[in-house]
């Protein structure tokens, strides 16, 4: 008889977003051809892997190898071809325990890694010669220490970052390979805790029958046990920046004295730009970082570690976090010059590449298509932003069964307030309108009527009587209702309502 | 340079016979007796055993006393034939004073255990055992029954051996080497009886570097059961584990020559070599080849040799003591043959002292050490870096690491 009343409404949506990751461009392939003076990329051209194992191809004598993780056939590949030509090849990585520990607690780190990493082990065994501790965490290669001797340090560890990473390698000088060089080996004697004597069996370390000289710290900055010259050389450069800060870090932690003075040169007005890789781990120095006027980009495979300031740079292994700066074994070399101009170069282009952005309050209108929330990782937490978002409401019920146009329209300000839940520029929001219901409780009311009537003798007697509305009418509490119970009805009910000032209402 | 230990067995025979045997006994009152003697001198009378020791009874009671000890051969009349006079300590009272106990003859049935012939047995009588517990006179007829009945003199039985007959120290007080078994003396010998099993015991020949040899016997016999009643518990074997007698044989010999010529017989070496080492070293030592001599014997300079079975009547200082079974020598120091052989032999223990990574420094250490080991020879050790030039030589070896890790690692120099 009277059908509910469909509704809709359309309004942009204008709630700002909260802290998180906004999509600014597609992820593409970056550029992975060398950036001049000895800088490399690591990308799918494997350029910087290429050298890798054109180095260790041709190493006469002694190859050394660090890294946290090892897992590249390739390079393994060319480390027993190494051996098998009489060179001797020594390693170090990290041990089990840590890498167990950085599976629980780094979703960017899996499993399969640490599984690819120990088969790897296992073909060495016997053949390299490997050492492991928990703070092992420099990566880097040389060549023949004693003669023509060759070097990189990498910010990528040696498995498949060397192909899909955002990643850096620098090729050393000389002098700068032969203090890698000293470091790998103070490591080797003076930090190891373990050796691995043949496939699966690690044993204890003992203490070295010397010991060896102390790493030139001067020109390969390091942090390890007895030093944390790269702790040092990272503070040196960041406070000393005065126009321009280019950070790249895969790991950032808020308390690191590294990032607070970041914090405090960007809010005194230093352009500080900062990549990384959009983690929950670094949600809080972002903020802090974004909040103090600095500018945060990332991409999904960013793991390098340099920083650019005022035409210094200094590419590292160690991120801006204590167990890096302040417990690992970690390197850095530090760069001048074309190299520093290189650095800049490649760390601008990712910073114009780089497909994500940290914002907070961002603006849905803004053109934005895929936003991930702070808290979130980008594997599990990437949302796209939709044109139209259709809400639908709860049914209303209108006050009339004879004015349902004139119910009020649902409140939506809530729904924009739902901290970035829903993410569409446009929100449909859809409801229906219903026709009121007779109360429960309600009582008829009867109208009195004076009615002519024959008495018994004939003659015509006014009486009044009780009789009903039509349609009836109905109270409850101090509300009047008019039943509507057939469509030939509308009128008189829409008259009567009027007269009485009641409601028109279905059963 | 450990204990000589040798070994062999030897045959023990018994001989069941009729004799008077006196086993010692804890008789504390026969005891006293002659210890009152000694305490006079050597002499008591019947008074003086009377007043000392039984209170003053009549002095006839201390007469008989004393005639008791003299059936006892504690004392004996100092004039034969006159039983008033004075009564002498003998020299088996001597004995039971010293051993504590009193020899009570018995005669009867007797089991008699001996050694035939052996050089490092003194005493061929080991052991003897009362057969049953009826009288000597049912005993004789048990035997007489027992008795082969093809022999000549069915009233004699078997004669007494004359290993037995000639060695069996009438008169002289024995230890049984049976675990438990009783000082016995042999009062009058067995002429006739019947001999029976032969068994075994292991005799041993332990000869101490420092030290005197000792002789001892061990083993186990199983008893057997005639006469044994059916009720009766069946008989536990005796158990012997007895130090014997030093024998005069061994007087003659010395540790270092039975050493001696053992390592000769089991290293097949001349008596000479070894003898010319020995004056050579000031000590004991066996010159070796370093390819016959197994790691732990290369690094200890110790080695162990096998002595094969000893044949009786090998002639030399062993003739003297009889065979023995193969034995193995001990702790037996080993030298180098020759200057070859040392050369061999430092170089391989300096080799093997490398057992972690090494410098130039600990590498001159290791050869120093290795070299003062060598008291003989002048073994010449490779330098450091000759060390260092078969290491890159041959990376793979097992060692190689020890040498090339600390090289290329920074603390070679």
């Amino acid at each position: 008889m009277i059908s509910p009343l469909k509704k809709s409404h359309v309004i942009e949506n204008t709630a700002p977003l909260p802290a998180g990751w906004v999509r600014i461009h597609p992820t593409t392939a970056l550029d992975d051809r060398p950036a001049g003076a000895g800088l490399i990329c690591t990308g799918p051209r494997k350029e910087f892997l290429s050298r890798l194992v054109a180095g260790v191809d041709s190493a006469k004598e002694v190859v050394l190898v660090a890294s946290f993780l090892l897992a590249d056939k390739t390079l393994a590949d060319a480390m027993l071809r190494a051996v098998e030509r009489g060179v001797r090849v020594y390693a170090l990585n990290s041990s089990e325990q840590r890498l167990s520990r950085a599976t629980e607690a780094d979703g960017d780190f899996d499993q399969r890694m640490i599984d690819e990493h120990k088969a790897l082990l296992d073909r060495l065994a016997g053949k390299v010669l490997l050492r492991s501790a928990e703070h092992f965490h420099a990566k880097f290669l040389v060549a023949d220490p004693r003669g023509e001797t060759r070097g990189w340090i990498s910010t990528a560890n040696f498995n498949k970052a060397l192909e899909d990473g955002v990643e850096l390698g620098v090729e050393l000088t000389r002098d700068e390979a032969r203090a890698l060089a000293a470091w790998f080996n103070h490591a080797f004697w003076c930090e190891a805790e373990r050796e691995l004597v043949e496939k699966g069996r690690l044993s204890t370390v003992a203490a070295p029958p010397a010991t060896p000289a102390q790493p030139p710290v001067e020109i390969i900055p390091g942090t390890g046990k007895h030093s944390t010259s790269l702790r040092d050389a990272v503070m040196e450069m960041i406070r000393g920046a005065k126009r321009e800060l280019l950070v790249s870090s895969y790991g950032l932690e808020e308390n690191h004295p590294a990032v607070a003075v970041l914090v405090d040169l960007a809010k005194h007005g230093l352009k500080v730009t900062v990549l990384n890789r959009p983690r929950p781990a670094c949600k809080a120095a972002i903020a802090a970082l974004l909040a103090a006027g600095a500018k945060v980009l990332a991409h999904e495979k960013l793991h390098a570690k340099a920083i650019w300031a005022d035409g210094r740079g200094l590419v590292m292994t160690a991120n801006l976090a204590a167990q890096g700066l302040d417990e690992g074994f970690e390197v850095g070399v530090r760069l001048t010059g074309d190299r520093a101009e290189a650095l800049r170069g490649v760390l601008m282009d990712w910073a114009n590449r780089f497909p994500w952005h940290f914002q907070v309050g961002e603006q849905l209108s803004s053109g934005i298509s895929e936003f991930c929330p702070a808290e979130s990782a980008l594997k599990d937490g990437v949302r796209k932003i939709a044109e139209e978002h259709i809400e639908k409401l709860p049914p209303i019920t209108a006050r009339d069964a004879l004015k349902l146009d004139d119910a009020k329209q649902p409140g939506v300000a809530k729904l924009l307030a739902s901290n970035g839940k829903v993410l569409a520029r446009k929100l449909r929001v859809e409801w229906e309108v219903r026709p009121p219901q007779l109360p429960v409780n309600a009582k008829e009311r009867r109208q009195q009527r004076t009615v002519t009537k024959p008495s018994k003798d004939g003659k015509p007697v006014e009486t009044v009587e009780s009789v009903p509305y039509e349609p009836p009418v109905y109270d409850a509490g101090k509300e009047v209702f008019v039943l509507l119970r057939r469509p030939e009805d509308i009128e008189p009910a829409r008259k009567l309502a009027d007269q009485l000032n009641a409601r028109v209402v279905l059963k | 340079m450990h204990t000589i230990k040798l070994q062999r067995t030897i045959t023990v025979r018994t001989f069941d016979a009729l004799a008077t045997v006196a086993i010692g006994r804890e008789r504390p009152e026969w005891l006293a007796v002659a210890r009152l003697a000694k305490d006079f001198g050597g002499e008591i009378t019947a008074d003086q055993v009377r007043r000392e020791l039984l209170g003053g009874v009549s002095p006839v009671a201390g007469q008989r006393v004393i005639e008791r000890c003299v059936a006892l051969g504690l004392l004996e009349h100092a004039e034969p034939r006159q039983h008033s006079s004075p009564a002498r300590l003998t020299a088996l009272g001597n004995a039971a004073l010293e051993q504590g106990e009193v020899f009570v003859p018995e005669e009867r049935l007797w089991r008699f255990y001996y050694v035939d012939d052996d050089p490092l047995v003194v005493n061929r009588l080991l052991h003897v055992e009362p057969l049953n517990d009826g009288d000597a006179k049912a005993e004789r007829q048990q035997m007489r029954a027992a008795r082969d009945p093809g022999r000549r003199d069915k009233s004699q039985g078997d004669d007494c051996p004359a290993r037995l007959r000639t060695d069996l120290g009438v008169g002289t007080a024995m230890a049984s080497v049976v675990e438990g078994g009783p000082s016995f003396i042999l009062r009058t010998p067995p002429q006739a009886g019947s001999l029976s099993n032969e068994e075994s015991l292991t005799l041993h020949l332990d000869w101490p570097v420092e030290g005197q040899p000792q002789v001892r016997l061990t083993g186990q016999w199983e008893r057997q059961a005639a006469g044994r009643r059916k009720q009766d518990p069946p008989p536990r074997p005796l158990v012997v584990n007895r130090l014997l007698e030093t024998p005069s044989v061994l007087g003659g010999l010395t540790h270092p020559l039975v050493w001696m010529e053992l390592v000769a017989y089991g290293a097949r070496l001349d008596l000479t070599t070894l003898e010319d080492w020995r004056n050579r070293a000031g000590r004991l030592v066996l010159p070796k080849h370093f390819r016959d001599l197994h790691p732990p014997a290369r690094n200890s300079f110790q080695d162990a040799v096998s002595v094969p079975e000893v044949p009786n009547g090998l002639p030399g200082a062993l003739e003297r003591i009889g065979g023995f079974d193969e034995t193995k020598l001990t702790g037996v120091e080993v030298v180098p043959a020759s200057d070859a052989d040392a050369q061999q032999w430092a170089e391989w223990l300096l080799r093997e002292s490398l057992t972690t990574y090494a410098t130039p420094a600990t590498l001159k250490e290791s050869a120093a050490k290795t070299r003062a080991r060598f008291s003989f020879h002048s073994p010449t050790l490779p330098s450091p870096e000759e060390m260092l030039r078969q290491a890159v030589a041959k990376p793979t070896d097992a060692k190689a690491r020890f040498l090339l890790a600390p090289y290329d690692l920074g603390l070679w120099s």
